[in-house]
């Protein structure tokens, strides 16, 4: 599979648009090119978290796995899409499961590959931790509105879980 | 002007990270405010300027939404070196809960843009900050994703 340029490609990648041409040439030594024939596990929910991937081209889904055997699938994502980014600056196991859904190509950005960058100085590291924030900060905002709505809208419900939701807005109320 | 900082306020996260420099810079950085008793820190509604780390005295959070259908009770904090809103060091947005100082109190507050400046410029106690408010909103964003999954699949 061929390779666009990756200065134009990772441009492209709202997380790395921040970065100048400089910060894009040291990032590109950094990854690793992947392709995956369709079906293939990029990772499984509760591997070790030990880099992101940024697909260029093909599709993945993205599953939950609530029990054995069994899945949900949260989100098909495309070109452009960064997956396990959180991974860049949390130890975390991952969250859910990566699978192609079709001939899929990326890139992949190692954590230490990143802690190199990062921990070498590279504002541009500092950039894509910062454009990282951002994005989970606004994420976190929307998903909180969905669980206000959905708590305030079904109480009864809510009161079945009432012990963990209040533990929940508990911990939120420093946010 | 550090010694003005109660040796516990370093000896939590975020800022048991930071060294000696590092401690000189954030206090550097940030704005006193004193506040008293009574007085609002920050308001439901407010657009949020940047985090506050608590110096001294007790503060009241509180979220007028959730509590009207019991799901959230008022809680009192003391403990120096608590953060507050850290999501405002990424992100203009407006409150969600009230703060309240229940006594006399003193709190730093990092305004956002000049986060940003220190870290692009390259602050070590910038930098250790984005990990921390990185981190926990990721964490906060799992919580919130399992919270939801939980009440859409049970009954």
């Amino acid at each position: 599979v061929l390779h666009v340029s990756l200065h134009t490609f990772f441009h492209e990648v709202p997380l790395f648009a921040g970065l100048d041409a400089d910060e894009l040439t040291e990032l590109s030594r950094e990854v690793a090119p992947r392709d995956w024939g369709a079906g293939e596990r990029l990772f499984a929910q509760g591997d070790v978290s030990d880099g992101m991937y940024v697909i260029e081209r093909g599709e993945v889904g993205v599953f939950a796995c609530p029990g054995q055997g069994s899945r949900v699938m949260l989100a098909e994502l495309g070109p452009g899409a960064v997956i396990g980014e959180l991974s860049l600056v949390d130890g975390s196991p991952r969250s859910a499961l990566v699978e192609t859904v079709s001939m899929t190509s990326g890139y992949f950005l190692s954590r230490d590959a990143f802690d190199r960058l990062r921990f070498g100085g590279s504002l541009g590291a500092t950039k894509i931790v910062l454009a990282l924030g951002r994005t989970l900060e606004q994420r976190k905002r929307v998903t909180e509105e969905r669980l206000r709505n959905l708590v305030g809208s079904n109480v009864e419900a809510a009161e079945l879980h009432s012990r963990e939701l209040r533990e929940l807005f508990g911990r939120l109320l420093k946010s | 002007m550090s010694t003005s900082i109660p040796s516990e306020f370093w000896s939590v996260a975020p800022f048991d990270a930071f060294d000696e420099v590092g401690r000189e810079a954030f206090v550097a950085a940030a704005e006193r405010r004193e506040v008293s008793a009574g007085e609002a820190v920050y308001e439901r509604g407010a657009t949020a300027r940047g985090a506050w780390a608590l110096v001294s005295g007790v503060v009241e959070l509180s979220d007028p939404e959730m509590r009207s259908i019991g799901m959230s009770t008022p809680s009192t904090y003391d403990a120096p070196g608590m953060v507050l809103s850290t999501g405002s060091l990424l992100q203009d947005f407006a409150h969600r809960r009230h703060c309240t100082a229940r006594t006399d109190a003193v709190l730093l507050c990092l305004p956002r843009d000049v986060f940003e400046a220190r870290l692009l410029a390259g602050d070590a106690f910038a930098a250790r900050l984005l990990d921390y408010t990185v981190s926990l909103s990721g964490r906060e964003v799992r919580a919130l994703n399992a919270a939801i999954h939980s009440l859409l699949s049970r009954p």
